[in-house]
């Protein structure tokens, strides 16, 4: 079972390259033609199948063997369109939002109380398109985000067609990226975190079941907003067709500062957990999470 | 400037940091914070809360802040030289 995590991409460079000459000269239904075929390669691979067990026999527990097959097919073909509209919104610009103006004006509600405002969504759906093209809320805004030599996959503003839209945080450089985190917040900024998977020491996070097993979710965040008085949004960016993604709002909340250990922040953890579980029953194949978060003991 | 000594420094991060195995009479000015202590991402958070909490002190940026945690000589020092309160 893969217990570490690597955000290594799982095709070379080149075959990369070759996704995005198609998107140039053919468009999106060609680069999507080839992605069917490169998705059953994959999904036909052990090695996908080993990566995509932890969260497919928690979300599909009753699954037979071809049931399990289709699943992982499924998983694979909403990953790889994912990725591609991240590169063709990136290459030509082109993504429909299809966010709510109740939210939208919910969000800019909650900014304008002037503490900045944290976004906390998870490895699901759009969310890296999301983020690269996160205009409807104000302020400048600042992703906390891992990326290794190994991900060679280019994010959408990277192919230059777009502005980038977010300053990325490092949570592996100094301090863990904290101190950017906190210098952000004190100027009004938007900090966008992943409350699914923890990256940081154990002690930044809590212990929660998530789809019927305990895992380690991230409460440090929570830490923070408390002490700042900042607004959290759950927000969640599912996947609705070609091109097409949607922003969720599923639950928004200030938090009242309880000092510094991690367990006085589980109840804001678990609002999380809850929403993200309810997004994966409503969208199963959308939680690209590759790796065994349920493997913590 | 409103002075503040090392042993208020050390005070203030054994009350509020987690340091199990350290001694804390054993730090001098020229003690690492991060590879000495062993601190890390939690810690920083606590360590800009205190600043701001105790001391009424904004880091402004990640320059000034890799600066001000050093050293827990550093700490004091730039304590000593902003603190509002």
């Amino acid at each position: 079972m893969p217990n570490k995590w690597s955000s290594k991409s799982a095709a070379s460079h080149f075959f990369h390259e070759i996704f995005y000459v198609l998107i140039k000269i053919g468009g999106r239904h060609a680069a999507y033609a080839l992605l069917f075929f490169v998705v059953i390669f994959y999904a036909v691979l052990p090695s996908t199948r080993r990566k995509s067990y932890p969260y497919l026999k928690r979300r599909f527990p009753e699954a037979g063997f071809w049931a399990k097959q289709y699943h992982v097919f499924m998983l694979a073909w909403t990953f790889g369109k994912v990725l591609l509209d991240r590169s063709i919104l990136g290459i030509t610009g082109k993504i429909d939002i299809l966010s709510s103006r109740e939210d939208q004006a919910l969000c800019k509600e909650l900014y304008s109380k002037g503490k900045g405002l944290i976004v906390v969504s998870a490895h699901a759906g759009c969310w890296q398109s999301a983020m690269s093209s996160f205009d409807f809320i104000e302020g400048d805004k600042y992703a906390i985000y891992r990326r290794t030599e190994e991900d060679v996959d280019k994010q959408a503003y990277e192919h230059g067609k777009i502005k980038q839209a977010v300053n990325f945080i490092n949570p592996s450089g100094y301090a863990g990226g904290a101190v950017e985190i906190l210098c952000a917040l004190e100027k009004n900024g938007v900090i966008c975190t992943m409350g699914d998977r923890e990256f940081g020491p154990q002690k930044t996070s809590v212990r929660l079941p998530f789809l019927g097993a305990d895992i380690r979710v991230p409460a440090s965040v929570y830490r923070i907003a408390a002490f700042y008085g900042t607004p959290v949004i759950i927000i969640f960016f599912p996947f609705k067709g070609a091109g097409k993604f949607d922003s969720v709002i599923a639950d928004h909340f200030f938090i009242k500062d309880k000092g510094s250990g991690m367990e006085n922040y589980k109840d804001s953890a678990r609002r999380f957990i809850k929403a993200f579980e309810n997004f994966c029953k409503e969208y199963p194949y959308q939680y690209f999470n590759f790796y065994d978060i349920w493997n913590i003991d | 400037m409103m002075q503040t000594t090392l042993d208020e420094v050390k005070t203030v991060l054994k009350k509020n940091l987690s340091l199990e195995g350290i001694d804390i009479n054993s730090l001098g000015e020229d003690s690492p914070l991060f590879e000495g202590l062993g601190l890390d991402s939690l810690d920083a958070i606590e360590l800009v809360i205190i600043l701001r909490k105790n001391y009424d002190i904004v880091i402004e940026n990640m320059k000034e802040g890799r600066e001000v945690f050093k050293t827990v000589g550093t700490l004091r020092k730039y304590i000593e030289e902003n603190r509002k309160k």
